[in-house]
């Protein structure tokens, strides 16, 4: 019980944020007298939006069906961590108080490996995708891997926020629709437009 | 659970929040938790009074209507701008991690053996009812921008005016000056801008023309200089000198004001509705004795 408490701990520090002073100043129109020209104090700029390196990790749980050309449908799972590296923008600048901080429009890839799968004998599936997302929901297509077993194909995932469903399809082999929660903790490092 | 959500929503709304015992995020997330925890329930009072005696089982397909409208009309608030524009809150996609609470308030509205609606059920209606319009944001902390400041001018008399000048505006794409002339005794007090300079590392720019205004009896002159503010931010130049040469009445003087480009933080405190400027204008002085 401790360690999953520290576990929680180590998790909720690295959610953050960091920001960089590149590109500051905001957007304002110069040659446009202010408002209320009598004001002493300076008009607030128009936000010009804000980008983000984000980098997210945490793992997957799921299950769902099998569909094997020599067996019958079969319950299958699959758990294990993921990585992810993108790059994303946001049109407005984010609020610092805000629970998570995540670009509005992202691009990036993901590694994953799914450690414990009821499918293949060894160390499990790796998988990379690339991924688009766009508000809470992240679409996902790359690639899966079973170094012992040495099959491998296609897989496409969808999120959003904490629920994903994936389609994934071992060439020759079979194929696995699976759904479950998605938790990653992501850290941005944010700068302005 | 209704009880104790509709409590939670009323300390944290008029207690913790803006009190700094707990993080802003966390004051707001619970609210966000606890309100929509308690208008599905809230919805699905009002509809069971309106339509009393119904089955158990449209009772559910009601529990779970007042879930789906309230979870729909939260996100519409934190993801549609002119929806959002409409309930003066901020447009946070964030805060649609509480939507769960929905789900658990069907949950419990359908788990829950409720006969016609009871008088303390009613109570809690009304409450979430008046809590929903007394609510109040906490602080919110948004961007800031750096801004350049005159951090040497007070009022100054010239011929028959008194001048003052500030940064009306300032961004990446340059700065705007204003300058005002109070006319200092009765009587006519013509004035005009024959120089104005922006100075700043590599940067060296005439201000665009000046555009003047005429505000409570009192002459506005706007200078815009247009220039790559941006460039010269990121290269760290952050102090300036803005020579003016000012004509007013018979008078002539030259000013050179010393300028700073000033950053509080990436973030700074907005209280609901209002919109502050991201700095004040420090007391001004004279840096150097005009020539």
């Amino acid at each position: 019980m401790r360690a999953w408490g520290l576990l929680a701990l180590a998790l909720s520090a690295a959610c953050g944020h960091t920001h960089s002073a590149r590109n500051a100043p905001g957007n304002v129109d110069v040659r446009r007298p202010p408002e209320r020209i009598e004001d002493e104090t300076a008009e607030a700029p128009e936000d010009p939006g804000e980008n983000a390196i984000v980098v997210a990790g945490g793992g997957l749980v799921g299950g769902g069906i099998g569909l094997s050309g020599e067996r019958d449908e079969e319950f299958v799972y699959g758990v294990g961590p993921e990585l992810s590296l993108g790059y994303g923008e946001s049109d407005v600048s984010h609020v610092d108080d805000a629970f998570f901080i995540y670009p509005q429009r992202s691009y990036g890839a993901n590694l994953g490996w799914t450690a414990l799968a009821n499918e293949g004998t060894g160390v499990g599936p790796l998988y990379g995708e690339l991924y688009f997302g766009e508000t809470l929901l992240w679409a996902a297509g790359g690639w899966s891997w079973d170094p012992n077993d040495r099959i491998h194909g296609p897989q496409i995932t969808l999120t959003m926020v904490a629920l994903y469903v994936r389609l994934s399809h071992q060439l020759d082999h079979a194929t696995q629709i699976t759904g479950g929660i998605s938790v990653k903790i992501p850290h941005s490092f944010v700068w302005s437009r | 659970m209704p009880i104790a959500a509709t409590a939670l929503l009323v300390v944290n709304d008029h207690v913790l929040k803006g009190s700094g015992l707990l993080p802003g995020w966390l004051t707001g997330k619970l609210s966000d938790f606890a309100g929509l925890f308690v208008f599905p329930i809230f919805l699905f009072v009002v509809a069971d009074v309106l339509t009393r005696g119904r089955s158990t089982q449209a009772r559910g397909r009601t529990a779970i209507g007042a879930a789906l409208v309230t979870a729909a009309g939260f996100s519409a608030v934190k993801l549609v701008p002119g929806v959002n524009a409409l309930v003066h809150t901020l447009l946070d996609p964030s805060d649609l991690i509480a939507l769960p609470a929905c789900a658990l308030a069907a949950l419990w509205l359908v788990r829950e053996p409720l006969g016609a609606p009871s008088s303390a059920l009613r109570a809690l209606a009304c409450a979430a009812v008046a809590l929903a319009c007394v609510a109040t944001s906490a602080p919110r902390l948004v961007r800031n921008y750096p801004m350049w400041k005159v951090e040497s001018l007070g009022k100054r008399r010239i011929g028959c005016g008194e001048v003052d000048v500030w940064v009306s505006k300032s961004g990446k794409q340059g700065i705007g000056v204003t300058v005002r002339i109070a006319p200092a005794s009765s009587g006519p007090c013509q004035a005009r801008i024959t120089r104005a300079r922006f100075s700043a590392g590599p940067t060296a720019v005439d201000a665009e023309s000046a555009v003047s205004l005429e505000k409570n009896g009192k002459s506005h002159l706007y200078l815009p200089f247009v220039f790559d503010n941006e460039t010269l931010w990121n290269d760290e130049h952050h102090t300036a000198q803005l020579e003016l040469v000012i004509q007013v009445g018979d008078r002539e003087e030259r000013l050179v004001l010393n300028l700073r480009h000033v950053w509080s933080g990436a973030h700074h405190v907005v209280e609901r509705d209002r919109s502050e400027p991201p700095d004040a204008q420090a007391p001004l002085q004279f840096a150097e004795p005009p020539r």
